[in-house]
């Protein structure tokens, strides 16, 4: 008997006393087990607790019919409770039923009456789940922010560097300077749903830094991925999807175009259960640096391939394990910027009282650390002719993530980046504090 | 956790009596006890005007902790709705001014299979137990226009009468097939949040349930009652959204790391950039004569190339 194996035995026992406590009522008909007036029933909170702590063991086992049965039934005796109504909101949004989870967020956020951690939360489902029903949804952010760097130039740490096979010293003007800078960021996501199966998915990814001072280099990007992503309905915890897609990139540094790509590529996800999940990416870059940047003897054109695996695991709701692993290998038209490069980042993000707001939802915040190798193609002779780059890079961080508002997140960041070279001119470090605003739509 | 083992433990916390009598319907399946009226389940939970009867024996008040059997038909008045709890885990809401027949019940829970068939009028939502998860088990649902057959699955069905549509919707699950009784037409769908309608003229259409979202909206808050403001059950636990079984999603999760990989990609984008300018200007430096030569550092080959910026 199922019942009875190891890790049930406290279930067993209590159910084997609810038996003999319940043998009173053998005899009673089945149709008129308690008494002939209506019931109206009254769980206690008690019993409310136990439901959600039952539910979310259930949830975390993977187990999320079983939560629904629980929670369904409990809503019969609770009614339409703010709290169940959204558990329940969410819960079908991760089992790909958006459009139920709509219909219990709508209600959550209806009844939430002043309690705007469960209207803002509500919200928040609530828009994930729009974007999952809808035929055409749009979705993303936008984040400006300022920062703090003490080395955006990355210039060297050393006091002599290499120039065309000669030993110098660092003149005054490569010297470190601090630096502020405003920048902007933002994800635009598209999805258009072309059968139960195939969602049409564009992203739209920008990147701008905007330096007041000469020395650094202003520098936007545009990046646009678009493709067919098939996906196994979620029918079952192990999920997988795969898009092919295309891609576009321009970038700019100060005024000038630097550079266009243009590319194929192809993800895999593999969802492996309710709390993990796995994406590889492979894409086919030609990048094709513009001839009007202003850096003599960059990077011409080549091909770049990329294979990014990134993994993620939720340990607990709400605090995921993240792990990147990217290979890059790029031909550029000089050997020295040829790079073959491995780069691996670990992440964990977890949630937190929101110390900033205490009134809003709970602060996100990610410890993150990156390790990333390059080696290059050939050796520069405007540099060093017989020393060919190798470099090893480190950087450690945390970004933290503050509601405050409906929709508006306050955003730090904090980064220490260390490279070191075997040639001294690349041989930097730099800080860097950012302080942003986020708008989510 | 096994699901039967996360179910049982959530009935004990919840309807005690409920989980109390599947415990002795268990009990009594297993020791082959069980007699001409085996025990299918029991009431978990009952909201008022919910009545029952078996054979056509005068109808009285379900209450919870009652036992269902196969023949017993649960009435819900105008403002009723009843959720029952099935000995293979199976939980059905059923919500006001319906009926439901138990009209078939076998199970053996050595095997985790059986048969569970219902007739309805009403509506109904059900997430399915070990019945509709084994290959051996069938999950049937007759209404006045046709059967509809689920497998793994979270159904609800809204059939109210014959002149009027049947609506079956797979809200999760594997497949909810559909055979219309008058033309024997067939129809599946094996996505989520697709439906099946039953016409009165013999056809079954499927349709997303994204097109029916008054009819949904309608249904579940007829299911789970009208709001009733803060319940005694809920008085005194935080109402905190960090209180609650976050579900974070994964997709979003993942589309969060997309995001920021592609930041870091751009930064490393940047540093190449900085890097090449730290190169022309140092060499620049160079050519105008402002460097400080300490020494030799490596040897241009002899005719090398002048790829960047040469002194004269």
């Amino acid at each position: 008997m199922r019942l009875f194996r190891a890790g049930c035995t406290p279930i067993a026992i209590a159910l084997a006393t609810l038996t003999l406590a319940a043998a009173v009522h053998a005899d009673t008909p089945p149709s008129a087990a308690a008494a002939p007036t209506p019931v109206r029933a009254s769980a206690s909170a008690s019993e409310a607790r136990t439901v959600l702590i039952r539910a979310r063991e259930a949830i975390e086992a993977g187990e999320l019919e079983a939560a629904a049965a629980m929670l369904e039934g409990f809503l019969v005796e609770a009614g339409e409770e703010p709290a169940l109504l959204l558990t329940l909101g969410a819960l079908y949004l991760r089992m790909g039923a958006p459009t139920v989870a709509e219909s219990y967020l709508s209600r959550a956020r209806r009844l939430a009456g002043g309690n705007r951690n469960i209207a803002d939360t509500a919200e928040d489902y609530l828009r994930s789940a729009a974007a999952e029903a809808s035929r055409s949804r749009w979705s993303g952010f936008v984040l400006f922010g300022l920062r703090y760097q003490t080395n955006p130039s990355l210039s060297s740490e050393s006091n002599e560097i290499l120039a065309g096979g000669l030993r110098i010293a660092v003149p005054d003007a490569l010297d470190e300077q601090a630096d502020n800078n405003a920048q902007v960021s933002s994800g635009i996501h598209h999805r258009y749903r072309l059968s139960p199966q195939v969602v049409l998915a564009s992203d739209i990814d920008l990147y701008g830094a905007l330096y007041a001072e000469d020395s650094s280099l202003s520098y936007g990007v545009i990046e646009l991925t678009t493709g067919p992503a098939y996906e196994r309905p979620a029918r079952e915890h192990r999920r997988w999807r795969v898009r092919p897609h295309a891609i576009g990139l321009v970038s700019y540094f100060d005024d000038a175009v630097d550079e266009k790509t243009l590319g194929l590529g192809i993800d895999f996800g593999f969802r492996h259960g309710p709390r993990s999940a796995v994406t590889a990416t492979y894409q086919f870059r030609h990048r094709d640096f513009s001839d009007d940047a202003f850096i003599d003897g960059a990077a011409r054109a080549g091909d770049e391939h990329r294979l990014d695996l990134d993994f993620a695991h939720e340990i607990v709701p709400g605090q995921v394990l993240g792990l990147r692993l990217l290979g890059r290998k790029m031909n550029a038209g000089r050997p020295w910027y040829e790079e073959e490069q491995l780069e691996a980042t670990l992440r964990y993000l977890f949630r937190v009282r929101n110390l900033l707001f205490p009134d809003r939802p709970a602060m996100a915040v990610t410890p993150y650390a990156l390790w990333r190798t390059t080696d290059y193609g050939g050796a520069d002779p405007a540099i060093a002719p017989n020393l060919t780059r190798s470099d090893d890079e480190w950087r450690l961080g945390i970004v933290g993530s503050a509601p405050f508002a409906k929709d508006w997140a306050l955003e730090l960041r904090a980064e220490q980046a260390e490279r070191n070279s075997n040639l001294p001119n690349y041989d930097a470090s730099n800080t860097l504090v950012t302080v942003g605003v986020r708008r989510q739509f | 956790m096994h699901k039967t083992q996360c179910r049982a433990s959530a009935a004990v916390a919840l309807h005690a009596s409920a989980a109390a009598t599947l415990a002795l319907a268990l009990m009594a399946v297993l020791s082959g006890a069980a007699g001409a009226q085996e025990i299918a389940g029991a009431v978990a939970s009952v909201q008022p005007q919910v009545t029952s009867s078996i054979a056509g024996a005068p109808a009285q008040d379900l209450a919870r902790g009652a036992r269902l059997v196969q023949g017993q038909s649960i009435l819900t008045g105008a403002d009723g709705r009843t959720h029952l709890l099935f000995v293979d885990n199976t939980g059905t809401t059923l919500g006001p001014s319906s009926r439901l027949d138990i009209t078939r019940w076998t199970y053996s829970p050595v095997r985790r299979a059986g048969e569970l068939r219902l007739r309805l009028l009403g509506i109904m939502q059900l997430v399915g137990g070990d019945i509709t998860e084994a290959d051996a088990g069938r999950l049937l649902v007759d209404t006045p226009l046709g059967t509809v057959e689920g497998t793994g699955a979270i159904i609800l069905v809204d059939s109210r009468d014959a002149a009027q549509d049947s609506v079956a919707c797979l809200i999760f699950g594997k497949t909810l097939r559909g055979t219309h009784s008058r033309s024997g037409a067939r129809a599946e769908v094996t996505a989520n949040e697709q439906c099946l309608r039953f016409t009165p003229d013999g056809r079954i259409e499927d349709f997303p349930l994204l097109q029916e979202r008054a009819w949904l909206d309608r249904t579940l808050t007829s299911l789970a009652g009208t709001d009733r403001g803060p319940t005694p059950a809920w008085r005194g636990l935080p109402q905190t959204a960090s209180s609650l079984p976050l579900v974070a999603d994964m997709h979003a999760v993942l589309t969060a790391i997309e995001t920021q990989n592609f930041l870091d990609d751009q930064t490393v984008a940047s540093d190449a950039a900085v890097d090449s300018r730290n190169r022309q200007d140092t060499l620049r430096t160079l050519e105008d004569g402002d460097a400080r030569v300490i020494g030799p550092g490596v040897d241009l080959p002899p005719g090398g190339e002048c790829r960047v910026v040469c002194g004269p």
